[in-house]
């Protein structure tokens, strides 16, 4: 009996580990065949396994502009990451510990914008960006989606359990103004907030591809993400060097992922949000 | 009196940023949706109902765009919700090993962008070269037209779009699986029935407001599809894998026609809308 119940958890095990396997196939496929020679990506026969060599990714820096793309991408990343965790930690921390009036109504009017996704405003949004010359820039690309609702609510939630009043108050005894006590005592007491918002707004920003989209129309702004997009829709496709950006663009975000793992499941498990 | 100006302050940002690139458009969006301006000239008039009437003038390009996001909706809604909560019961059984492992590997489809998603699965199911038909191949068969028939290229769309969000209903179920009391799973034990109707019995309806929330999440999801499928397919091939939001996108940067396409817009606003209060009651239920 034991001994059939062991068994029965072996092929248990082994079938859920199969189907895992498949499941990420797709993207192993990507990864492999970016180590093949651009002749054996199409040989016929096909064959499975040839040799592997690095000639895509070298291709990639010498016949592509990924390098000016990467700089885009991490510049572009980074300086939102910066303004987004900033600003997500004002704002929430002002909903969280002030009482002012209107504080309920601003609550639900920054949650209701998540109601509003960029597929349904892309065009009105492109207009306002004309308007105001931000099409074609990089600050185009950084400010507009820097304020988010998650960012601002879960700072909220943090601050409201994590920031005890007294050290507020006593803080304001002792004569300290409230700009001083945001940057002295809130924002180094809020490192795990920190990083938690840094994680999602990075990987946001670095993954993002509809909003360069409509921001941007020159190579020159490119981020990875969007020249990926480009390169896929030609016709003709350089599936080589195509392939070796695509695994590269993975790495950074899925560094960040492994560094900081449990940031990301508690931003889903507290917001059910994005 | 200083005091009450300071929260303010510390909100004018994201207000500022709300203001401007969510609100004005969304408004704006209404106002556009009765002109016919156009981006050739930015101008255009004020045309009543006008574009609504086409829209929905049966036989319409939109109406067929919107039927196929309704079934494809239709589609991988109930795909989603079962397999990530299969996915969850995987990840949260006693008798599996490695199940952080597995929670990380099944959670990373979900981390990738959509560029890479698209572009992935265009390789693996290429016509000469993807991996599924190397092995039909070599087992003597035909290959399959995935992306250039429009039957399975519709297919091939729904089921990405699943594996691509099938990891994040997961740890939204994991999180509703593990917070099950242990005495819940021993009295299920302890009952003569088999683990599949206990399963069924006593613990997925102990899991009802997750899984609402999962459903409307995941309807949302899918009738905002765009990114991926833009990249993936490009919309095709002729328009089979067009949703609503490619089409919004097409009608304004393509052809031009903003009237038109904040039209359109309106018409997924409202159904977005629709279901965006529904997730908020959800929400304010369950806490």
């Amino acid at each position: 009996m034991k001994r059939r119940k062991r068994i029965f958890l072996v092929i248990l095990n082994l079938v859920v580990y199969v189907f895992a396997f498949l499941y990420v196939l797709p993207i192993l496929w990507t990864v492999f065949s970016s180590f093949k020679e651009e002749s054996d990506l199409f040989s016929w026969p096909p064959r499975l396994v040839t040799k592997l060599t690095m000639i895509n990714y070298r291709n990639v820096f010498s016949k592509t502009q990924l390098p000016l793309f990467m700089r885009n991408s991490f510049f572009i990343s980074i300086f939102a990451t910066i303004i987004t965790v900033l600003i997500s930690i004002m704002g929430g921390y002002a909903l969280a510990k002030y009482h002012f009036r209107f504080r309920g109504f601003i609550s639900s009017f920054t949650l209701s914008m998540l109601m509003i996704p960029l597929q349904v405003i892309m065009v009105p949004i492109y207009l306002v960006l004309s308007k105001i010359g931000m099409i074609n820039t990089l600050w185009g690309l950084i400010i507009p989606p820097s304020a988010t609702p998650t960012g601002i609510f879960l700072a909220q939630r943090y601050l409201l359990s994590a920031l005890p009043d007294e050290i507020l108050e006593s803080a304001r005894i002792d004569g300290a103004g409230e700009m001083k006590i945001f940057f002295k005592i809130v924002l180094p007491l809020s490192t795990p907030l920190i990083a938690a918002l840094s994680v999602l707004s990075f990987t946001w920003r670095w993954n993002d591809f509809l909003w360069p989209l409509i921001v941007v129309g020159t190579p020159r702004l490119y981020t990875v993400q969007l020249a990926l997009g480009m390169y896929a829709g030609e016709h003709i496709v350089q599936w080589g060097p195509l392939l070796a950006m695509t695994v590269i663009s993975m790495i950074p975000v899925l560094i960040v992922f492994l560094l900081l793992q449990k940031y990301f499941v508690k931003g889903i498990a507290t917001g059910a949000l994005k | 009196m200083k005091k009450q100006l300071v929260p303010w302050l510390f909100l004018l940002p994201n207000l500022l940023i709300f203001a401007i690139f969510i609100v004005t458009p969304a408004l704006s969006s209404f106002y556009y949706s009765f002109t016919d301006y156009d981006m050739l000239t930015f101008s255009g008039k004020f045309v009543g109902l006008s574009n609504f009437i086409s829209l929905f003038r049966t036989p319409s390009d939109f109406s067929h765009v919107l039927t196929r996001t309704f079934f494809y909706t239709l589609l991988v809604v109930p795909l989603v919700f079962f397999s990530s909560l299969g996915l969850s019961v995987i990840t949260t059984s006693d008798f599996i090993y490695g199940r952080s492992f597995l929670r990380a590997l099944f959670y990373w489809p979900w981390l990738l962008s959509p560029s890479i998603i698209g572009i992935s699965w265009k390789w693996f199911l290429d016509y000469d070269a993807g991996l599924i038909n190397i092995i039909l191949i070599k087992m003597g068969l035909n290959p399959i037209s995935w992306l250039i028939d429009k039957r399975l290229a519709f297919l091939s769309v729904t089921l990405v779009t699943v594996w691509n969000v099938a990891g994040y209903f997961m740890v939204m179920f994991n999180a509703a699986l593990t917070a099950i009391p242990v005495e819940v799973y021993e009295a299920a034990s302890l009952d003569g029935a088999n683990k599949w109707t206990r399963f069924w019995k006593i613990i997925f309806p102990l899991l009802k407001p997750t899984s609402v929330l999962v459903i409307i999440l995941s309807t949302i999801m899918a009738m905002r599809s765009f990114e991926v499928i833009y990249v993936f397919t490009s919309g095709g091939p002729g328009t089979s894998t067009t949703m609503v939001a490619q089409k919004i996108y097409h009608t304004a940067f393509m052809e031009r026609k903003l009237g038109m396409a904040s039209a359109m817009s309106i018409v997924l606003f409202l159904i977005l809308i629709i279901l965006s209060l529904l997730q908020f009651k959800v929400l304010e239920e369950k806490q």
